[in-house]
């Protein structure tokens, strides 16, 4: 697996290395790069408009939620985190579910798995604005529009592509013995699958959610697009009209925008590993 | 086996039913579309044959946005080649901290487009931002801009937000391929003689090859399809006048916006679809282009 530490195996001989000093500064520079803006944005979160003028640097004067409560009421997060969460929740598991069985599939086809296969994977090439259009006339033309199913049914599609893709990877690897010993006993494609492929794909199944939900998590092309009414807004969509409303409140909008990506941090920082193991396994298949 | 055949055609079912009808079906019936007058709403008008296509073609806005996304995919080019390949260089060995370092690089791809455009646009901001403080604090004061209001420097910015969110995935695909770097390879060619450079140089570059195709094969996916980050730090039009509108944003623009200002006249959906068409073609090259040409390099370097 690549990414995982154990999996280097210890004669620790090493290189000359220039790692030592320099190398050291130079990864040091790297994070704060990467740190610096998001201390900039926490701190905000929690200051005054006053304070963002006259202190740019130095932390708030005060460390009360008042910028929070407010953001979360004018932004009216609640509906947002609560459609948010359920559109989530169920285009992942549709496109969840759907690919477990198409990539099953195609990992046991003899002909026309590398046609398929393709096909799929051709959907992380194609430019997302073309699809999204095209996919909103026919969504007008089906009258979905002001119902959360455009949205549900998009990301569960754009899903697809990675899901199919790492699960196939996957099953393609699970020994035929297996399955062919439970067809002696008499077990058919169904009972194959649900009862000795799929327990065995618990990980990949898991890396698959993980990935697809925090990527519709953090979208805001598609809800822009279809969801045309405050009731349909998502997180990352209240967030960006709560800005246009309140260009020069800054506090409010980095409070929003903290509140937005605490469920997504708290995440990545439970399951580093597995998460940059997966993004990196299904970029590399990709 | 005859059973298990036809199982496997419902297993596929669902997830072909969902594919085809909502993303091939359209993308397929954009192709048509693109060629009547259409303003998106009410009936479609009079049959234009490539008129759209022509058009964009002479839209001097859609085609500096072309040219921007050229930009973005240079920059982005040269950034991860240097620095993102540099990075996980220093990234490839064990030690304390190596796990932190990387998590913490690898923290711009988890946030979401609307957090990074958020934070780029207000640090980069002339009266509440914190990078003219700083150029003026380390003594460079003369070095403080507008940034984002000056069309000179604006796209730059939008470039470098860009950068520091791909970054994060160009570093970890780098680092996981040195790690498949047989490190036998490498330790013959010290005992070789081969000096660090040497060694990077002769081993362990043309042993990432894969990792070179995937990361640039990705940038240009990033680069042509880029929307979001854009869309948040300088809005519908590419502010300011233009200067930072890249394709989708114009597209998007094109088929939704009812004020398109910077953009051509003709607001229309077919006419975007057309534009979408175009951009399609181009990703379709290069995407492809770019993984044969890897590939070859792949085989021979075998």
């Amino acid at each position: 697996m690549p990414g995982d530490p154990t999996a280097r195996v210890p004669p620790r001989r090493r290189l000359p290395a220039p790692r030592s000093l320099p190398g050291q500064a130079l990864l040091v520079l790297a994070c704060a790069v990467v740190l610096v803006p998001c201390y900039f944005l926490v701190l905000g979160a929690f200051k005054t408009v006053p304070e963002f003028f006259s202190s740019p640097f130095s932390p708030p004067q005060s460390w009360g939620l008042d910028n929070f409560v407010e953001a979360w009421d004018e932004a009216d997060l609640t509906t947002a985190f609560r459609n948010s969460v359920l559109i989530t929740a169920t285009s992942v598991l549709l496109s969840t579910a759907c690919a477990c069985l198409a990539a099953y599939a195609i990992a046991r086809m003899t002909r026309g798995a590398n046609l398929l296969q393709t096909l799929f994977v051709a959907g992380l090439v194609l430019p997302t604005q073309l699809i999204v259009i095209a996919a909103f006339v026919e969504m007008r033309w089906l009258g979905l529009i002001g119902t959360p199913w455009p949205v549900i049914i998009l990301y569960a599609v754009y899903g697809l592509p990675l899901a199919v893709l790492l699960l196939t990877g996957f099953f393609r690897t699970l020994p035929p013995q297996l399955l062919e010993a439970a067809a002696i006993d008499g077990a058919g494609a169904w009972r194959q699958f649900a009862l000795i492929a799929l327990p065995l794909a618990r990980v990949p199944i898991f890396t698959v959610i993980l990935l697809n939900s925090v990527w519709t998590w953090n979208d805001f092309f598609v809800p822009l697009v279809f969801a045309n009414h405050e009731s349909l807004q998502t997180v990352p969509l209240a967030i960006l009209n709560f800005y246009g409303e309140n260009t020069t409140n800054y506090g409010l909008v980095f409070a929003g925008v903290t509140m937005s990506a605490i469920p997504v941090l708290a995440v990545y920082i439970l399951m580093t590993r597995q998460f940059i193991g997966g993004v990196v396994a299904g970029a590399i298949k990709g | 086996m005859i059973r298990q055949k036809s199982a496997f055609a419902w297993f596929l079912a669902p997830a072909l039913f969902l594919y085809l009808g909502f993303l091939i079906l359209p993308m397929v019936a954009s192709l048509p579309l693109s060629l009547f007058d259409w303003s998106g709403a009410g009936p479609i008008r009079d049959f234009l044959g490539l008129d759209n296509f022509a058009a964009a073609l002479r839209d001097t806005a859609f085609l500096e946005a072309a040219l921007h996304n050229v930009w973005l995919f240079v920059a982005l080019f040269l950034f991860t080649n240097t620095v993102s390949l540099g990075l996980a260089h220093l990234l490839d060995r064990r030690y304390a901290l190596r796990d932190v370092y990387r998590a913490i690089i690898f923290l711009p791809y988890v946030l979401s487009t609307i957090a990074i455009g958020f934070i780029w646009q207000l640090m980069l901001s002339p009266s509440i931002g914190i990078l003219n403080p700083m150029l003026e604090a380390v003594g460079l004061g003369s070095l403080t801009q507008v940034w984002l209001g000056d069309p000179q420097f604006a796209l730059w910015c939008v470039i470098a937000a860009f950068a520091w969110q791909w970054n994060a995935l160009s570093t970890v695909i780098y680092l996981a391929g040195l790690q498949n770097v047989p490190k036998e390879l490498r330790e013959a060619a010290v005992s070789d003689g081969a000096g660090a450079w040497q060694v990077f140089r002769h081993v362990t570059v043309p042993a990432l090859a894969p990792s070179f195709s995937t990361v640039n094969v990705l940038l240009v996916i990033v680069a042509f399809r880029a929307f979001e980050i854009a869309y948040v730090i300088t809005g519908p039009i590419g502010a300011p006048d233009g200067a930072t509108l890249l394709m989708g944003v114009d597209i998007y623009s094109n088929a939704f916006a009812t004020s398109s200002a910077a953009s051509s006249t003709t607001t229309s959906m077919s006419y975007a679809m057309a534009q979408g068409v175009l951009l399609s073609i181009t990703l379709g090259i290069l995407a492809f282009g770019l993984l044969s040409y890897f590939g070859r390099r792949e085989r021979n370097a075998r």
